[in-house]
């Protein structure tokens, strides 16, 4: 008998996040545009919108930054402990 | 109330050894009460210094109380309470005695007003966290406090070497003073509170403690470990160049390794070693703006990550470990623990409303007054990283579904208690941070509050989250899975370990061979000697000998003669 489709679990909170950090983001970058629209910014990156970009460059590079650490330093645990000096 | 001259810190110390001969029921009313006790004489007392003698010449001040040792007090001191709550809950009352003499060599350290008397102080606390590591339960925890005790024997070395140099170079006296750090004295020196920051490549001793030690341990450790290293930069090093570079090197490597890593402890201690980052780039740039924000962020630095450590410390003691790896179900398992979990992630995100989010935005004032973007970027973009490593990936992981874990197995009444009890201090600083402000050395007006300032870091948070949660719908993030990260320790626990244990072989198979070799020489050389000797001692030697004497003796005797005779 061919085994039924299982679709995979999903997260029980993921959606309920992406919400809420949705309502946050866009609503803050909404009263940033209100707030800052028409002022000259101190740096470039404090501009209207510049949190927003530095949010996401920072899940980007992060996320990035853990396929590579995982990678290249990761150790499954019975390996590490057997080394502890 | 009179005010009485006793620094803060020996009444903890006092009680870490009443603690060891209380009942259990006692024991945490102990600690809680000289924790209050400690508050009390600390508000109760006017600023200066007291209690100073002079011993071998130097002036030895033991409370020397102002604006700046009076703020880190206080946090130290509401931590502890926190700490002494979730005590209750279990039975070990060496680790209470060891928590209580880490405490109260920390708060020491703070209010001493000399040098000598400084390193004394971090000292025992050092030796204290040292014990409070070994009273762990955790395999490996042994190991970590010998290496935690290595740690700490080359910061008190590199302390008393350059006290030594400090003092033989001219200076005044050991009082406190403004270190130059061009001097060799100011360098040991700013080495040594560097390495007890966390500073990069010093950094390891941190996630290796806390991970190591037990549910209380580790927070306790979060809470007293790193925090005196702050507080002395902050006194002998405001406004040093060498900080910036420093504590942005701790912000980029804390987040990035607690966003790979998979024990959760771990990962809030890097996230810890990130905002000591922030403090000390904060103190590198010294304006006082910049002063009185990285000794505010310190403060709630250290309530914020206690309360996220003893949540974290819940859920150890229930499930035996605390990585996220294994973290499914265990909302349902821990519904009270992992709100706590979840609001100490937001605590330490600097979520608005939260106490980390009103010292983190007076950071960015003060360093928008400098024309250091990539600074000002860098801080901004600290709880970006912390909110996804910290809050959203642990959130996430509790609510995936598990087939074992429909029963609530919660953590103990009082370990949920003193977790609580942080978490609504890093609330209420959150939320009325007015007060922490007037504990500030400097008079900050500050609208942490303001339109224009609030919704740059929702922005911020909300757009770091919704992208983080887009790269798990579309399978981008790393799986989760049971693992360890190798950092620099791992040079010294591996191949640096192993190059010792080869080299030791090495010298003790040489050395070896060269006893052996010596003892065949000497073995041989005695033979020969005793051998030659014995054949001089024989009553009845063979012929040929006797004759070869008898003539060598006659001839010595006629030789003698002729000559006497001449």
């Amino acid at each position: 008998m061919k085994p039924s489709f299982q679709p995979p679990q999903r997260g029980g909170i993921a959606g309920l996040a992406l919400l809420f950090c949705a309502v946050a983001g866009g609503a803050g970058l909404a009263f940033d545009f209100l707030l800052n629209g028409g002022v000259a910014p101190r740096m470039l990156v404090s501009a209207p919108g510049g949190r927003a970009l530095i949010g996401l460059g920072v899940a980007l590079v992060l996320v990035l930054a853990a396929h590579v650490l995982r990678r290249l330093l990761g150790r499954a645990l019975y390996r590490v402990e057997k080394r502890d000096a | 109330m009179p005010s009485i001259p006793l620094n803060p810190g020996f009444v903890l110390v006092l009680a870490g050894f009443i603690v060891l001969a209380a009942p259990r029921f006692a024991r945490a009313p102990i600690m809680a009460g000289a924790g209050l006790l400690g508050l009390i004489l600390l508000l109760e007392h006017d600023f200066g210094a007291a209690a100073a003698v002079a011993q071998m010449g130097l002036p030895v001040v033991l409370l020397n109380l102002d604006v700046l040792n009076r703020l880190f007090g206080v946090a130290l001191l509401i931590a502890l309470m926190g700490l002494a709550i979730f005590a209750h809950a279990r039975r070990n009352r060496v680790e209470d005695a060891a928590t209580m003499i880490m405490a109260g060599g920390a708060v020491s350290a703070l209010f001493v007003g000399d040098l000598v008397s400084f390193v004394a102080a971090a000292a025992l606390s050092g030796l204290g966290a040292a014990w409070v590591v070994f009273c762990s339960q955790r395999e490996g925890a042994e190991r970590a406090g010998v290496r935690l005790l290595v740690w700490n024997g080359l910061e008190g070395l590199l302390l008393l070497v350059g006290v030594a140099f400090h003092l033989s170079a001219g200076a005044d006296s050991s009082v406190f003073s403004r270190m130059d750090v061009g001097t060799v004295g100011g360098a040991f020196l700013l080495a040594a509170f560097l390495m007890r920051t966390g500073a990069p490549l010093a950094h390891v001793w941190v996630k290796d403690t806390v991970s190591h030690a037990s549910p209380l341990g580790g927070a306790a450790l979060s809470a007293f470990a790193t925090i005196v290293g702050v507080y002395a930069l902050a006194r002998f090093f405001p406004s040093e160049p060498l900080l910036g570079p420093i504590g942005a090197a701790m912000v980029v490597l804390g987040i990035a390794y607690a966003a790979a890593a998979d024990d959760l402890r771990a990962a809030c201690a890097y996230g810890q070693i990130s905002q000591v980052g922030v403090c000390v780039t904060l103190i590198g740039l010294g304006s006082p703006l910049a002063l009185a924000a990285a000794e505010g962020h310190a403060f709630t630095s250290v309530i914020a990550f206690t309360a996220l450590q003893l949540a974290c410390g819940a859920v150890l003691e229930r499930r035996g470990d605390v990585r996220i790896s294994g973290f499914h179900g265990l909302a349902r398992a821990m519904p009270i623990t992992c709100w706590l979990l979840f609001i100490g992630g937001i605590t330490v995100a600097a979520m608005p409303g939260f106490s980390l989010y009103v010292t983190l935005s007076a950071g960015l004032e003060a360093a928008a007054q400098w024309e250091l973007q990539w600074l000002w970027t860098l801080i901004a973009a600290s709880p970006a990283g912390l909110f996804i490593a910290l809050t959203l990936r642990p959130a996430i992981a509790a609510h995936r579904r598990s087939d074992d874990a429909g029963v609530i197995n919660e953590a103990p009444f009082s370990m949920l208690l003193g977790a609580g009890m942080a978490t609504f201090f890093g609330l209420s600083v959150g939320l009325a941070p007015n007060w922490l402000y007037g504990l500030m050395p400097a008079d900050i007006a500050f609208a942490p509050f303001a339109w224009d300032r609030l919704a740059p870091q929702f922005e911020l948070l909300g757009a770091a989250g919704v992208t983080y949660i887009l790269l798990l719908v579309f399978g981008a993030l790393p799986k989760e899975r049971p693992m360890q990260l190798l950092d620099v320790d791992s040079l010294y626990r591996g191949p640096l370990a192993d190059a010792g244990r080869w080299a030791g072989i090495v010298i003790l198979r040489i050395y070896g061979a060269w006893q052996a070799a010596l003892a065949i020489v000497a073995e041989r050389t005695g033979a020969g000697l005793s051998a030659w000797m014995r054949r001089w001692d024989w009553p009845y030697p063979s012929r040929g000998w006797s004759a070869l004497q008898f003539l060598t003796v006659a001839g010595l005797l006629l030789i003698m003669l002729v000559g006497a005779q001449l």
